[in-house]
C-alpha cells in the first residue's frame, strides 16, 4: 500500500510538472527558443530586441514604418521591450549583469556612464562605417571613442520657458538679472496667471535652476571648478555662490510666484499648464516647447537662459536617446545593420526632417528649424553663450541632491544644509566608485 | 421573543453603520470608475461626478492599444496555473506539517515560515533559472511564482488545518482508507472556505505583480497586464481616463474570482460548523 | 496510532522542492553578496567582511528610515488588525447585505498598489477631495498636507495601507470565526452572558489561530513594506517618508548593489529576531487553548 500510495504521489508530481512544461510549450515563439537556434544563423529570421524606456516610446527610432522597412529590405524583425519608465535603469542594469542583455538598447549617453558601466558593458563603435560620415562626434563619444548612435547633434537646452504671446501682451522683455526676473514675476502675477510652474513633486524639477546656475558661476568665475569637485581638492560648501543660488530659486516660491502647492504638482502636467494658460514660464529644457507645440501649434512658447546673473547663459544638457549595442548582444552583426540602415542617406533625412533635427551627417541637409529653436541659435548658440549644465560634469548618481533640493522647499532644509548634505553623499559615492581623491 | 427583537434590532444598527463605513471604500473606487468613462480633459478635475458623456470608446480605445487580450491571456496561464501548483503543493505539506508532532516537521514549519520574512534575491534568480536553462520562458515565470507564495500558503493552511480534530482523520484510518483517501475526502472538504480564501490570494497578488514579468520574460508579448498600464503613462503626458479604463479591466478579472470563490466561503459556514 | 507511516513525508516534498530550488537557493546566495563591495561599475568582487554593515549605520537616512518603518508597521498591524476583526464579526451576522458589504470592504485588496497611488494621490493634496470634504463638514482644522508634510507623510501612507488591506485582513478573520461552532454561542446566550464576555471569552481564544496568522502577516508586512511608499511618495518629500525597502532600491539605485544587500540582509536579520519569538510566543498560547 505504501508503495501504492509513492507511485500515486510521484503521479502527482509529474502531472504537476507536465502541466507547467506545457503551458511552456503553447508558447512556441518564446524568446529563449529564438535565442536558442538564432545564434546558429542557418538562414533562419533572425529577431533583434530592442529595449527602451516607455517614455520614450515615440522616439523616431522604433517608429513603425522605420522598423517595416528594415525588416523588408534586410528579413531582420525588430521586437520592442518597453520598460516602465521608473524601473528602466535597474531592469538595465540588472539584464547587463547576468549577460541576458537586449541586441539594442536606447539610453542617454550620459546616464549610461553613471548608470550602465558603459565601458564593461557596450560596443565601441570607432570602426563602423558611418562614423567616417559625422559631423560632431563627441556627442556620441566618451573616453575618446564613439559608443552610441544618434542622427542629430541638437543637445537639449535648459532655461527658462516662458508663454511670448503673454510676455507681448503684458509689454514684458527677457529679464537679463534675477532682480528684473522678480518684477516680471509680480507683473504676470498681477495679470492674474501664475509666473512660475513648479512641479516639484518630481525632484529632478527642482534641479534645473542650480544645474544651469551652478555652471554659469563656474564658467564666470572658476572654470575648473567641477575638476577639483570632483578630485575632492574643493568641496560643495566651499562655495557661498551656491547657497544664494539655490536661495534665488526658494524667493520665487516664497514671494508667492509659483502654484501653492509645489510638493504635489508632478511634472506631466506641465503641457496641459501651459495650453490652459495658467502659468506663464517654468525651468526646464526645451523639449517642454516641443511637447506643448505637438499638442497646440498656436501657442508659442521660447526659452531664456536662467536669470541668476547678470546675462547669464543657457544651459546645455548632453545628447539624449542614443543608440547602444551592449558587447553581449546575442546578434551583434544584425544589430550594427540596423544602425547601418539608419544612417543611410534616405533613412536618416526621413528621421531629420519629420522631427526637426539638426543633422550629425555630413551628406544629410538640415531641415528649417522651428522659430524657438531658431532663436536660440540666434541668441545663444551663435553667439556662444551657452554652458553645459552640471549635471554633464557628474561622475555618479545625482538623486541625492534631488531629494535634499525637495527638502528645501518642504522647509526642511536650509541651502547651506543642501550642499553640506550632498556634499556628504557625493564622497561617499566617489569614495565606493573609488575615484582618486576620496 | 423579546430577546429574537433586541437581535434583530442590533443587526439593523451593525448593518446601517456598516453600509455607511462601506462609501470609504466605495468613493475611491467610484472615481476611479467614473473617471474610466470622462474625456481626457474632464477626467482631470478628479471629481467625484457623473461623466458629462459616458466616452465607452475609452474601454474599446485601451484593449486595442494595450493589447490587452494577449495580456489577459498570458496573466491567465501564469496566475493560474502557478496558483494551482502552489495550492495543491501546499496544502499537502501543511497537511503532513501539522499532523506530524516531530522534531523535524517544526523545523521545516520554521523553514517555511522564514520564506515569509527572507527578501528575494532577483539577480540570483535569474542566475538559477539560468543553469537549469530556462531563463526567459513563461515556465520559470510560474516556478518562481510557486515558489515565492510556497511560504505564505504552508503559513495560512498550518493555521486552519490544525483546528480540523485529528480524530477525523484517525476514524477514516480504521476504515482502511489510504492517506490520500484522508486528504482528499475528509481534510479537503473541511478546508474548501480555506482553499476559497489562499486561492485568491495567491491568485491576486500573483496576477497583480508587475516585478518578476520585467525581469525574467524577454519578450515584452508574454507581459501580464498590470504591465499594459505603462502604455498610457508617459512622461510627458498621462491620460488617466485611459489608464482608469486599463485599470478597471486589470481589477476586473480578481474580482470576478472573488466572488466566485465566495460562495465557496460562504458554503463552508455550514461544512466547517461541524463539531470543533 | 503510528502516526510515522499516515502522514508520509513525502507529501512536503514537492513543495520543499520548489521552495528550495526557486527562492532559497538564491537568498542564500544572495546573502553572500552582502558580504562584497559588489558594485555596478565594478568588474570583480571583494570579500570585504563586515565592512558595508559598519558604514550602513553612518547614513543619517537610514536613522530616520528606521523609525518610520516602525511607525507603519505598529500603526498598520493594530488598525488593519482591530478594524479587522471588527468587520469580521459584524459581517458574521445575519444582515440582508452581508455578501454585499464583504465584496466591497474586500475589494480594495485585490487592486495593484499601482491604483491605489494613482486614485489616492490627487485626492490627498492639499487641494484634494479629502480637505475638500473636511471644509464641506466643518472639520477644515482637520486638513492637512497629507503626502507634503514631512512630519505626519508616514502616517498618511500608513492610513492608506489600512485603507487597502483591512479587508484581507477581515477575510482570514471571517475564515476563522465560520470555524467556531454555534454551539458555544447558543450555550453562552442561554448562561446569559453579555456581548463582551461573549467576545472575550469564546470569540477571542477561539479566534487565536487568526489572530495569530494576522498579527504574523500584517508585522512581517509592515516591516518589510516597499509598494505603498514607494508609489505614493518616492521616500519623500526629501527622504521624509523613506523606510527600509526603500532605501534598499536608493542603494541599488545608486549602483551600490552590496551595500543594498546589506541593507536587505540586516532587514531579514531584524524581522526574524522580532517576529520568531513572537510567533513561539502565540503558538504556544494557541495550544494552551
Amino acid at each position: 500500500m505504501n508503495h501504492k500510495m509513492k507511485k500515486v504521489a510521484t503521479g502527482v508530481i509529474a502531472s504537476l510538472l507536465a502541466l507547467s512544461l506545457a503551458a511552456c510549450g503553447s508558447n512556441s515563439n518564446s524568446p529563449a527558443g529564438t535565442a536558442s537556434n538564432g545564434g546558429s544563423s542557418s538562414g533562419s529570421k533572425v529577431t533583434l530586441e530592442l529595449a527602451i524606456s516607455k517614455s520614450s516610446q515615440d522616439s523616431a527610432f522604433v517608429a513603425q514604418d522605420l522598423l517595416d522597412a528594415f525588416e523588408k529590405e534586410t528579413n531582420i524583425k525588430v521586437n520592442l521591450q518597453l520598460l516602465p519608465a521608473e524601473q528602466t535603469a535597474t531592469v538595465l542594469q540588472t539584464k547587463l549583469a547576468v549577460d541576458e542583455t537586449p541586441d539594442i538598447i536606447q539610453y542617454n549617453l550620459a546616464s549610461a556612464v553613471t548608470d550602465l558601466n558603459l565601458e564593461r558593458n557596450f560596443e565601441i563603435l570607432d570602426s563602423e562605417p558611418w562614423v567616417s560620415r559625422l559631423l560632431n562626434k563627441d556627442v556620441l563619444s566618451a573616453n575618446d571613442h564613439v559608443y552610441s548612435f544618434h542622427v542629430s547633434q541638437d543637445t537639449g537646452m535648459q532655461g527658462v520657458v516662458y508663454n511670448k504671446d503673454m510676455f507681448k501682451e503684458l509689454n514684458l522683455s527677457i529679464p537679463t538679472t534675477f532682480e528684473e526676473f522678480l518684477a516680471v514675476c509680480e507683473a504676470i502675477k498681477a495679470s492674474g496667471v501664475t509666473p512660475v510652474f513648479m512641479p516639484f513633486k518630481d525632484n529632478w524639477a527642482a534641479n534645473i535652476w542650480p544645474a544651469a546656475a551652478f555652471a554659469d558661476y563656474a564658467a564666470k568665475n572658476d572654470p575648473t571648478l567641477f575638476d577639483e569637485l570632483n578630485s575632492n581638492k574643493k568641496k560643495w560648501t566651499d562655495i557661498p555662490e551656491f547657497a544664494n543660488l539655490l536661495d534665488q530659486q526658494y524667493q520665487v516660491f516664497k514671494k508667492g510666484y509659483t502654484n501653492p502647492d509645489i510638493l504635489s504638482d508632478s511634472y506631466d502636467m506641465a503641457v496641459g499648464k501651459f495650453l490652459d494658460k495658467e502659468v506663464a514660464m517654468m525651468f526646464m529644457g526645451d523639449w517642454l516647447i516641443e511637447n506643448v507645440a505637438e499638442k497646440d501649434p498656436s501657442i508659442h512658447l521660447g526659452l531664456f537662459a536662467i536669470p541668476s546673473s547678470k546675462d547669464a547663459s543657457l544651459g546645455a544638457s548632453p545628447l539624449g536617446g542614443q543608440l547602444f549595442i551592449p558587447k553581449k548582444a546575442k546578434h551583434m552583426a544584425e544589430a550594427k545593420k540596423f544602425l547601418e540602415f539608419i544612417a543611410s542617406k534616405e533613412q536618416a533625412q526621413k528621421i531629420v526632417d519629420s522631427q526637426g533635427y539638426v543633422s550629425n551627417f555630413n551628406d544629410v541637409t538640415t531641415p528649417k528649424l522651428p522659430d524657438y529653436k531658431q532663436e536660440i541659435v540666434d541668441n545663444y548658440i551663435t553667439p556662444k553663450k551657452t554652458v553645459l549644465t552640471t549635471d554633464a560634469h557628474m561622475l555618479v548618481d545625482r538623486s541625492e541632491l534631488y531629494r535634499n533640493l525637495q527638502d528645501q522647499f518642504a522647509g526642511a532644509k536650509t541651502p547651506e544644509e543642501v550642499l553640506s548634505a550632498w556634499n556628504d553623499k557625493f564622497a561617499q559615492l566617489m569614495k565606493d566608485k573609488g575615484v582618486a581623491g576620496f | 421573543m423579546s430577546y429574537t427583537r433586541k437581535l434583530a434590532l442590533r443587526n439593523y444598527i451593525v448593518e446601517i453603520f456598516l453600509l455607511v463605513a462601506s462609501l470609504i471604500i466605495i468613493v475611491p473606487l467610484l472615481m476611479m470608475i467614473f473617471g474610466s468613462f470622462m474625456t481626457s480633459s474632464e477626467v482631470l478635475r478628479f471629481k467625484l461626478a457623473l461623466p458629462d458623456k459616458w466616452m465607452f470608446s475609452n474601454y474599446t480605445q485601451v484593449f486595442k492599444e494595450g493589447g490587452l487580450g494577449r495580456a489577459f491571456l498570458n496573466g491567465l496561464l501564469i496566475t493560474g496555473v502557478s496558483s494551482i501548483v502552489n495550492i495543491i503543493t501546499s496544502s499537502a505539506a501543511a497537511f503532513i506539517l501539522v499532523r506530524r508532532e516531530s522534531k523535524l516537521s517544526s523545523f521545516l514549519y520554521m523553514f517555511f515560515f522564514m520564506g515569509l520574512i527572507a527578501p528575494m534575491s532577483i539577480i540570483t534568480t535569474i542566475r538559477v533559472v539560468q543553469w537549469l536553462g530556462f531563463y526567459g520562458s513563461i515556465t520559470s515565470v510560474i516556478f518562481i511564482y510557486a515558489a515565492l507564495n510556497v511560504a505564505f500558503s504552508v503559513f495560512l493552511y498550518s493555521g486552519f488545518i490544525k483546528s480540523i480534530p485529528r480524530a477525523l482523520d484517525e476514524v477514516a484510518f480504521l476504515e482502511g482508507a489510504s492517506m490520500l483517501a484522508v486528504f482528499f475526502r475528509i481534510i479537503t472538504p473541511l478546508i474548501v472556505p480555506v482553499n476559497a480564501t489562499v486561492a485568491i490570494m495567491v491568485f491576486m497578488s500573483v496576477w497583480n505583480d508587475i516585478t518578476i514579468p520585467l525581469y525574467f520574460l524577454t519578450d515584452s508579448s508574454d507581459w501580464t497586464m498590470p504591465l499594459s498600464v505603462y502604455n498610457f503613462y508617459g512622461k510627458y503626458s498621462r491620460d488617466w481616463n485611459l489608464i482608469f479604463a486599463d485599470l478597471v479591466m486589470t481589477s476586473l478579472p480578481v474580482l470576478v474570482l472573488y466572488l466566485f470563490a465566495q460562495k465557496y466561503i460562504v458554503s463552508g459556514l455550514t461544512a466547517g460548523a461541524v463539531k470543533g | 496510532m503510528k502516526t510515522k507511516s499516515l502522514y508520509p513525508y513525502y507529501l512536503i516534498w514537492p513543495a520543499l522542492f520548489v521552495y528550495c530550488v526557486f527562492f532559497v537557493l538564491p537568498a542564500l546566495i544572495g546573502l553572500f553578496y552582502s558580504f562584497t563591495d559588489w558594485r555596478l561599475d565594478r568588474e570583480t568582487l571583494k570579500f570585504i567582511g563586515w565592512d558595508n554593515f559598519k558604514q550602513i549605520f553612518s547614513d543619517k537616512t537610514l536613522v530616520l528610515a528606521l523609525k518610520n518603518t516602525f511607525i507603519f508597521a505598529i500603526v498598520t498591524v493594530i488598525g488593519k488588525n482591530v478594524l479587522g476583526i471588527a468587520l469580521a464579526i459584524g459581517l458574521n451576522m445575519r444582515l440582508k447585505s452581508k455578501n454585499l458589504l464583504r465584496a466591497i470592504f474586500y475589494s480594495p485588496s485585490i487592486l495593484s498598489v499601482l491604483v491605489i497611488s494613482i486614485v489616492f494621490t490627487p485626492m490627498l493634496r492639499t487641494d484634494g477631495t479629502i480637505n475638500k470634504f473636511l471644509e464641506a463638514i466643518g472639520l477644515g482644522v482637520f486638513g492637512q498636507s497629507w503626502l507634503t508634510d514631512p512630519s505626519i507623510v508616514i502616517w498618511t501612507v500608513a492610513l492608506v495601507s489600512i485603507w487597502q488591506h483591512t479587508g484581507f485582513q477581515m477575510a482570514i478573520y471571517l475564515a476563522g470565526l465560520q470555524s467556531i461552532s454555534k454551539e458555544y454561542y447558543e450555550a453562552a446566550t442561554i448562561d446569559g452572558a453579555g456581548a463582551w464576555s461573549t467576545f472575550s471569552k469564546i470569540t477571542l481564544p477561539l479566534l487565536l489561530p487568526a489572530i495569530n496568522i494576522n498579527l504574523m502577516l500584517t508585522l512581517i508586512g509592515g516591516l518589510k513594506v516597499f509598494s505603498e511608499v514607494f508609489v505614493l511618495t518616492g521616500g519623500g518629500p526629501g527622504n521624509a517618508s523613506q523606510v527600509v525597502g526603500t532605501i534598499i532600491l536608493r542603494a541599488f539605485g545608486e549602483g551600490s548593489w552590496g551595500m543594498g544587500t546589506a541593507i536587505n540582509t540586516l532587514l531579514f536579520a531584524a524581522v526574524t529576531v522580532i517576529s520568531i519569538p513572537l510567533l513561539i510566543f502565540m503558538r504556544r498560547k494557541e495550544v494552551a487553548e
